[in-house]
């Protein structure tokens, strides 16, 4: 495939999640992680409120220790701890409620409507392992690039090893996007699935990965704002970094919706396409 | 349905399992009070120069709300646990000392002293912070004027120090200003008369320093302790032991650390008018002016020189040292300005007062904000009324109510002391004969003036008005003006004792 071709595809599919925004059927599993986010964010930032206390005081001493006891500690640390319980969210509940999206998006898409309709609960398990394998791709290109830099390294270092880390995860999250696809169109477990995904993106791999690419630069800003949270707390308030926080859940639920139109849109057209 | 059942008992068990953590609540509140009170703080810090009163009214406020969240003030909270109600009660003393230190930034010494004593009273603090509690009311009583309360608390950051084991144990690190406070309770009660007082505080004092001494020998402590034993000889009037404690010091090459220069010279002083050594004196300066060529205390050394041969009678001799070290590159503004001083006064005693008159006019252009210029009006106001010419001795008044208002005015660049402006003007006037005009201008102020040289020139005014012109009435006037303009201020204090001993003595 030519690059201009996949150019074409690429802005095509994401001319194609205009559609999936106006549709709240598809829209809504988005939302709804979302709204999930917002309320275990809200609890990790009210965990003094008597109500919550009994239980979040301990939570929080389990999830950052002593030192998230304390303000302005708690809420300069919040992105860390909040990191914990969000990885094992979004491999289960968020890649779940994303891919009945992906159900609904195949049923609203024009070829996707003629594919056979398939029950979303069977191939939830198989959803899980595949949630679990995409937030591992970036958990290990996270935690590579982590170990390459230390506290001396040359500020050119540092950026070229960021910007090969977001390159190495939207590479690798691309092999698997497709795999929930995979699921609805043809069924199967999630090893399948993952060939499937693996062998359909090799094919359209440019389009993929700029689509992937698009997300991940969509999300930069907030994550760099978010790792320098202690000079976000003593530039602003300490509570600006809730605030941030939220506006990324936020951003996730279009940035999600915008990922998985714009590769449902890339899986199936008119000739060819996942089968 | 019994395994959905289960798990809802086990849940309600924890919850009920789990305490309500009040502790951590409360310390989380009263960390997140403090950090908004913190935030108001740093931006009075940055703009310390400019700070608006916005500022600080909003850290005050803030630290405030912090003092009054206090929760061990209605009960003990016997069952949190140990180590959060620690934090807490460290927190609130940082509050409490924050809050007391911005009282004092904002002159309301008595609130500033106040808070410093009952935060000394609470107890659970640690030394250092116990150490700058006190300090903190002694200052604050000294802007009050309130010497007494100065002596007990520099009597109790004494006690303090010598009765910590952590600081004998090398573990409580403290300022030098504190090592230096045994020194300044001697002081402080040489000057109140409180000779008893002063021989017992000096002995307790000569046996700390010592035993300081012998705990860290040859450490910046060590140093420290043989200086201050030094300054107490000096403070006592014992200038031999000061002679041998100095001589030792200077000998002690090793621990000098950039202090020897002003060391000799107290040295060479010492002998020059001290112990009557003029050969002695005279060659320590001399060495002093070899040895740091270039120096302040090197030029020092040269005006002491001058110093000494006019005390020796040969003015002529005197006058030329004087003039060589006006010339000399380099020299200090404060030196030079004392020379051209002491010369005019030379010239004036000669006969050659229209030499001296000049040398002063040029001293007063030359180095206008120096203290021998501000005396320098004096000389002239002096020699004019001695003469009994009037209409020089106007001339004179008029440059120097002119000269010393320049200085006055807030906006100029005067670095100094204006209450010593303050003190030369008066005197010029008490000079003329003018006291009453005197009284009249420090007693109505300036709009150009700041606050401190406002209430100070009313104090003044009020010390011509009873003393001077024996005018009782004008003095209890001016007295409850500044009672009334300056509340909560060391000026109202001073006032207050002040109209205390008018009603005594009438």
């Amino acid at each position: 495939m030519n690059v201009g071709r996949s150019i074409n595809r690429y802005l095509d599919a994401l001319s194609y999640t205009r559609s999936a925004f106006g549709a709240p059927g598809v829209f809504l599993p988005f939302a709804m992680f979302g709204l999930l986010q917002a309320l275990i964010l809200l609890l990790f930032a009210q965990f003094t409120h008597p109500l919550l206390a009994p239980v979040m005081v301990p939570v929080m001493r389990w999830l950052g220790g002593e030192a998230s006891l304390h303000y302005p500690m708690h809420l300069v640390g919040l992105p860390s701890v909040y990191q914990r319980v969000y990885l094992p969210l979004v491999a289960s509940a968020g890649f779940a409620l994303w891919s009945f999206a992906v159900w609904k998006l195949v049923d609203h898409h024009a070829v996707g409507a003629d594919r056979p309709r398939r029950d979303f609960r069977p191939a939830l398990p198989h959803i899980v392992v595949i949630g679990v394998l995409f937030v591992l791709a970036s958990v290990v290109t996270g935690e590579a690039a982590s170990r390459l830099v230390g506290p001396r390294t040359p500020d050119t270092v540092q950026r070229a090893v960021l910007f090969a880390s977001v390159l190495a995860t939207a590479s690798l999250q691309a092999l698997l996007v497709y795999a929930p696809l995979a699921l609805r169109v043809r069924g199967g477990g999630w090893r399948s699935a993952v060939a499937t995904s693996v062998a359909y993106a090799r094919r359209h791999f440019i389009a993929t990965a700029m689509v992937l690419l698009t997300v991940l630069l969509i999300h930069w800003p907030v994550d760099f704002i978010l790792s320098r949270a202690d000079r976000l707390a003593a530039r602003f308030q300490p509570e600006t970094i809730v605030q941030v926080m939220l506006a990324s859940a936020v951003l996730e639920m279009f940035t999600a919706c915008l990922l998985f139109a714009a590769i449902t849109e890339l899986a199936l057209p008119r000739e060819g396409g996942l089968k | 349905m019994r395994a959905a059942r289960a798990t809802w008992a086990g849940a309600l068990l924890l919850l009920a399992g789990c305490s309500g953590h009040d502790d951590i609540r409360t310390r989380y509140q009263l960390e997140r009070m403090m950090w908004r009170a913190q935030f108001h703080q740093r931006r009075v810090n940055i703009a310390i120069l400019g700070a608006s009163m916005g500022d600080t009214q909003d850290a005050i406020q803030a630290y405030r709300r912090v003092v009054a969240a206090d929760p061990f003030a209605g009960s003990p909270r016997a069952d949190w646990d140990p180590a959060v109600s620690a934090d807490i009660r460290e927190l609130l003393v940082s509050a409490r000392v924050a809050l007391a230190n911005l009282y004092f930034a904002t002159e309301r010494y008595t609130d500033a002293g106040t808070l410093y004593t009952e935060t000394l009273s609470l107890g659970s603090m640690n030394f250092k912070d116990v150490l700058d509690a006190r300090m903190g009311a002694a200052r604050a009583s000294y802007m009050e004027g309130d010497q007494r309360r100065v002596m007990e608390q520099c009597a109790g950051i004494f006690r303090d120090v010598q009765a910590s084991p952590d600081f004998w144990a090398g573990k409580g690190h403290i300022d030098d200003v504190f090592l230096n406070i045994p020194v300044t309770l001697v002081r402080l009660q040489t000057d109140a008369g409180e000779g008893a007082a002063a021989d017992s505080a000096a002995s307790e004092a000569l046996a700390f320093y010592r035993r300081v001494s012998h705990t860290w020998p040859g450490s910046r402590l060590d140093w420290q302790s043989r200086l201050a034993v030094a300054q107490l000889h000096m403070v006592r009037g014992e200038w031999r032991a000061a002679d041998d404690d100095l001589e030792k010091i200077i000998a002690d090459t090793g621990q000098q650390a950039g202090d020897g220069a002003s060391l000799e010279l107290v040295l060479a002083e010492i002998h020059a008018f001290r112990l009557a050594d003029t050969a002695g004196g005279a060659q320590r300066f001399e060495s002093v002016r070899s040895r740091y060529a270039g120096t302040v205390a090197a030029f020092a050394a040269g005006y002491d020189l001058a110093a000494l041969r006019l005390a020796q009678s040969d003015p002529s001799g005197a006058a030329r040292q004087f003039q060589e070290l006006e010339r000399a590159p380099g020299v200090p503004a404060a030196v030079a300005s004392r020379a051209m001083l002491a010369r005019a006064r030379i010239l004036e005693s000669s006969g050659s007062w229209d030499d001296a008159y000049a040398l002063l006019r040029r001293l007063e252009q030359m180095y206008p904000f120096t203290t021998a210029a501000i005396e320098a009006p004096l000389v002239v106001t002096r020699h004019y009324v001695n003469e009994g010419n009037a209409a020089m001795v106007d001339v004179a008044m008029t440059h120097a109510g002119e000269y010393y208002n320049s200085l006055l005015d807030r906006r100029s660049a005067f670095p100094g002391n204006r209450l010593v402006v303050q003190s030369a003007l008066a005197e010029s006037f008490v000079t003329a004969g003018r006291a009453d005009e005197a009284a009249r201008l420090l007693g109505a102020g300036s709009q150009s003036w700041d606050e401190v040289s406002t209430a100070a020139g009313m104090l003044k005014a009020a010390e011509l008005y009873g003393r001077v012109l024996h005018r009782p009435d004008d003095a209890r006037a001016t007295l409850e003006k500044v009672i009334d303009r300056f509340p909560d201020t060391r000026y109202a204090r001073t006032a207050r004792q002040r109209l205390d001993a008018l009603a005594a003595g009438s």
